[in-house]
């Protein structure tokens, strides 16, 4: 398929001119709201930027919306835990849109500790003609009143606001790695290497755990949990992936804890690529829900599995995303890229699904055509408005032109965060520090 | 990060075998060579996951299991090298082999790599056995020390469990010198590892009184604290497993008659 690049390449690095990038500016989380309207992205230094589209006029009609920055906050800061002797980082793991009931915009956002929900809020008018404050906001002298007058609200340059509404802490030992919001919208679940919690909006002083699986000696411990999200239409079911390959789908209904799965999802392993990694690389990274919550998709280190909620013993689609880095394992072993995770994303329709992968490099898989391509989200290979060119990657032997062999990739450059608009053809595609929106062409 | 692939087992220094003239290095199966290459990028990766302030434990879970796996697999490899191979006079785990071969990283492989070298008095056996044979002999040390780590991961992250533990997250594989607690392994000379393990378990040939008299003059206060061990066992700083560590390592397991009458004869003649 192709793609037109509009590039808002957001670029928050202090030196603009290097490659240098700052740490803190590298981007760990990508999501979309529930319109599409607006586009968050976090990243290691606890910063929330958030896009807005721009509404489309008729005098531009040859450019879509481009998105511009919204607003920015910081929404984690670095902590340090006393009692432990611990740094808490103030990195942002993940972000989840709270659909929009009012003129304000909620988000949850999360850190390895502590979940806060944000309000964004639109101020464009501010009322002038108090009475006991004067246009500066000094107070008056009462004696100098004679009159009394209603203050009047006159238009002023857009603000937007972004303020803490709750913070949900003190709940994980361990560290958070997802958050998911119910379809009920009154309550959401954090997910911690061990634990799940499932909490109520308005309440912050209590959770409530529905997930534990610590065992009582640690020293047994082989298993911890990935990734967890809810059904998106059936309030009391959820899923949750595992380090062994495995995904559980819990119904909150069967008990208070939800330790036995009511599904367990798990593919038999292939005895002929059995090796001393096995394991690592059938660890989940990411599990999703379709749109239509009839299938499900998990992301393990090689490979995107399709899964039908019907089936369990195995999915009903595999879809490599680089295999030919199956023989480079035991490097990818020492380089700790072997324990890199990568998220994976639905279209609207959900007939495509995308994956990011090594070199900038990042794939799409359409479900009914069977067609995959590989796309990189690079400023040096692509100009605005130009169209992405497909990129291969070649095993070994002869190189063919446009070609990178597997030995020139670039393996500090991943993609590991994307996000697909809810019902168009724009995705966001984070490259380290850089952000990428591409969009369908438009004729 | 690395930016290109490093190739299969290249990056790691193999040692000629001085006794063998280099033969033995052919006899090794890749698949063993892999093991062991495995094994010490594995330790010293959880004994840096340990130190970093920022603990992750799904990565720590996954390198123990690998560990595990290797650890099996070794078992395995063992098995089923020792069964054809003659009987040297040494038990089969006890064979000098190729833990020479290896430069380990870790702590541990140095260890055992020292026990070696104080044995090979007598010529190697055959050399047919796995590199890291010897650590079927130390099997279960290499499985404290993934339990204690994991254990401590425990601690550190959950208050809540009552353990009982005071250990620095940074102290799981200290120096074998409990007097300077280095939060950082440092490579330590044969001959000082080699010097902790004898005096420390000579203490076993003590059985006799008369043979006190000889021994009267060396100062063994410092290798006779608890947290003193012999190779082998796993360096861990709760007092009582470290005894239980001396003690598994009992003659019975880890001399033969033959290197206790060897090692009597440096002694006292």
């Amino acid at each position: 398929m192709e793609e037109e690049i509009d590039t808002r390449k957001i670029n928050n690095s202090f030196l603009r001119d290097h490659n240098y990038a700052t740490e803190a500016d590298i981007i760990s989380t990508v999501e979309f709201n529930n319109t599409g309207e607006l586009l968050a992205t976090g990243d290691k230094g606890g910063r929330v930027v958030i896009f807005q589209r721009e509404q489309e006029s008729k005098n531009q009609s040859h450019r879509r919306g481009e998105y511009n920055v919204y607003s920015t906050f910081q929404s984690h800061e670095p902590e340090f835990d006393y009692l432990k002797s611990l740094e808490i980082e103030e990195k942002i793991n993940k972000i989840r849109w709270l659909p929009q009931q009012n003129a304000a915009y909620f988000l949850l956002s999360t850190n390895d500790k502590t979940v806060k929900l944000w309000k964004i809020s639109e101020r464009d008018k501010r009322p002038e003609g108090y009475n006991l404050k004067d246009e500066d906001g000094r107070i008056k002298d009462p004696s100098t009143i004679t009159t009394l007058r209603v203050p009047v609200l006159r238009p002023m340059d857009l603000m937007v606001e972004a303020s803490p509404r709750r913070v949900f802490a003190n709940a994980h030992t361990y560290h958070i790695n997802s958050i998911s919001v119910n379809s009920d919208y009154e309550t959401y679940m954090s997910a911690d290497d061990l634990r799940i919690n499932l909490w109520h909006l308005e309440i912050t002083n209590r959770s409530f755990n529905i997930v534990d699986i610590k065992p009582a000696n640690m020293e047994e411990l082989t298993e911890v949990i990935t990734a967890a999200e809810f059904h998106p239409h059936q309030c009391n079911m959820f899923v949750y992936s595992s380090s062994k390959g495995t995904i559980r789908l819990c119904d909150m209904r069967a008990s208070a804890l939800c330790d036995k799965h009511s599904k367990l999802f798990e593919e038999p392993e292939d005895p002929s690529n059995r090796s001393f990694f096995s394991e690592i690389i059938s660890s989940i990274s990411d599990v999703k829900f379709s749109h239509s919550g009839r299938y499900m998709m998990t992301r393990d280190y090689l490979t995107v599995k399709v899964w039908d909620l019907n089936m369990e013993n195995r999915p009903i689609e595999t879809y490599q995303v680089h295999e030919y880095l199956r023989s480079k394992l035991c490097s990818l072993y020492e380089n700790d890229c072997i324990f890199d995770k990568f998220e994976c994303v639905w279209n609207g329709s959900d007939s495509v699904i995308m994956t990011g992968s090594y070199n900038n490099f990042f794939r799409m898989f359409d479900r009914n055509t069977k067609r995959d391509v590989t796309l990189e989200a690079s400023r040096e290979n692509s100009k605005p408005r130009a169209i992405l060119k497909p990129r291969k990657v070649c095993m070994g032997g002869k190189r063919k032109k446009d070609e990178i062999s597997v030995d020139s990739l670039d393996f500090s450059k991943k993609i590991l965060h994307t996000a697909w608009h809810p019902s168009e053809n724009i995705i966001a595609v984070a490259a380290t520090n850089n952000l990428y929106i591409f969009q369908d062409k438009v004729n | 990060m690395a930016a290109s692939s490093i190739p299969l087992g290249k990056g790691v220094k193999r040692k000629r075998h001085e006794d063998d003239g280099g033969q033995a290095a052919a006899e090794y199966t890749p698949q063993t060579f892999h093991c062991g290459t495995l094994l010490d990028i594995s330790l010293l990766k959880l004994h840096q996951n340990c130190v970093l302030a920022e603990r992750n434990l799904h990565r720590s879970v996954l390198i123990a299991n690998t560990l595990r796996r290797l650890q099996a697999e070794i078992r395995w490899e063992n098995g089923r090298n020792t069964m054809p191979s003659e009987m040297p006079l040494q038990p089969p785990e006890q064979l000098t082999s190729g833990a020479n071969q290896l430069e380990p990283l870790s702590k541990m492989g140095e260890e055992i790599t020292d026990l070696n070298n104080n044995i090979a008095k007598a010529p190697p056996p055959s050399l047919i056995e796995a590199p890291f044979c010897l650590l079927s002999g130390n099997d279960s040390s290499l499985s404290s020390a993934i339990s204690t780590i994991l254990q401590d991961l425990d601690y550190v992250e959950d208050l809540s469990t009552p353990l009982g533990q005071a250990p620095p997250e940074d102290d799981h594989l200290l120096p074998l010198k409990p007097v300077s607690p280095d939060p950082r392994p440092e490579p330590r000379s044969l001959d000082s590892i080699f010097t902790a393990f004898e005096i420390a378990d000579s203490d076993d040939f003590l059985i006799d009184g008369s043979l006190d008299a000889i021994f009267e003059d060396i100062d063994t206060s410092m290798y006779d604290v608890p947290q003193a061990f012999p190779a082998g066992a796993c360096p861990t700083i709760q007092p009582n497993k470290a005894s239980r560590g001396i003690h598994s390592a009992k003659p019975h397991n880890s001399r033969t008659d033959f290197e206790l009458e060897n090692l009597m004869d440096l002694l006292v003649g």
